[in-house]
């Protein structure tokens, strides 16, 4: 094989891989079916000071739940805010996600839940 | 003493590199970054390409919101492309070599981001580095391929303005 296949052959792969990763990042972290979850957010003192039932369609993000029915503000993928619960400096606090009292691996634009689960939001201090 | 045939021509080259990466930022993560940086650091050495990092991350750290916790890695992970080409990858020249170091270049330069989420929670730095794959995956792909097929006419049109006007 010339070293002109050669290029062609990897450039395909890695416009596919690049093709696979886009489509993902706006496409591939929608549920899978509609169903309801129940969102708890937590303030600094340990109050709930939301917990409702929400339902969604197939192929929603918790991003898109978030800001169909609250008031949130999110920034370079953290959850800064979430009505009035504010965590905006990342050195004192930050908002942690919890889906079914398991700490989440992903942020709101990337995680991964289904019907039934119970999604709590509480600020979190720095170190505690 | 800097002359100003050198001032000139890290303002340029340093607005090309700022530019594109605005140009691009519509689009997740794609951009030439990591090929231009090569093809700098091929063309007019590692010490004026070093320089051009320092006023690309500057002003990308100005556009965006001045944080040192982003200002530090950012620049640490450009300035290890002219470090390393010039020094552990003198010796490679070729093109698809240089292709595959950009996706080395790639990771590094995202892993090295995702470092300052470790002082906020290790569940903060799990989040960021899994939410994090796709676009480094991004990067990492652009940068290979467009260093393959752009880093040889690139650094033939850098030579050929050399010739011209006696850049070096």
């Amino acid at each position: 094989m010339n070293k002109h296949i050669i290029k062609i052959v990897l450039t395909v792969i890695a416009l596919f891989i690049l093709g696979v990763a886009i489509y993902y990042v706006y496409n591939g972290t929608g549920t899978k079916e509609e169903g309801n979850i129940t969102i708890i957010v937590v303030d600094e003192t340990g109050t709930e000071i939301i917990n409702d039932d929400i339902s969604y369609n197939e192929g929603t993000t918790m991003l898109t739940i978030l800001n169909e029915n609250y008031d949130v503000e999110v920034d370079n993928g953290f959850l800064i805010r979430f009505e009035t619960l504010e965590a905006r400096d990342p050195q004192i606090a930050f908002i942690k996600i919890y889906i079914d009292d398991q700490a989440s691996q992903r942020g709101v634009g990337q995680m991964k839940f289904k019907d039934g689960n119970t999604i709590k939001f509480v600020y979190t201090e720095i170190g505690s | 003493m800097v002359k100003a045939k050198d001032i000139t021509i890290i303002a340029v080259l340093a607005v090309i590199l700022f530019i594109q990466e605005q140009a691009l930022s519509g689009l997740p993560n794609v951009q030439l970054t990591v090929m231009l940086i090569v093809v700098y650091t091929r063309s007019v050495g590692m010490k004026r390409t070093i320089i051009i990092v320092i006023i690309h991350t500057i002003l990308d750290n100005l556009l965006w919101g001045f944080d040192l916790r982003h200002l530090i890695p950012m620049l640490i992970g450009w300035t290890l492309i002219p470090l390393t080409l010039e020094t552990i990858f003198k010796r490679i020249k070729k093109p698809i070599g240089l292709a595959f170091l950009g996706i080395a270049y790639a990771f590094i330069y995202s892993w090295l981001m995702a470092i300052p989420n470790i002082l906020i929670d290790k569940s903060v730095f799990l989040s960021y580095l899994i939410a994090d794959l796709p676009f480094e995956i991004i990067l990492a792909a652009s940068s290979f391929a467009t260093t393959l097929w752009l880093y040889e006419p690139l650094k033939k049109l850098l030579f050929d303005l050399d010739q011209q006007y006696n850049l070096d």
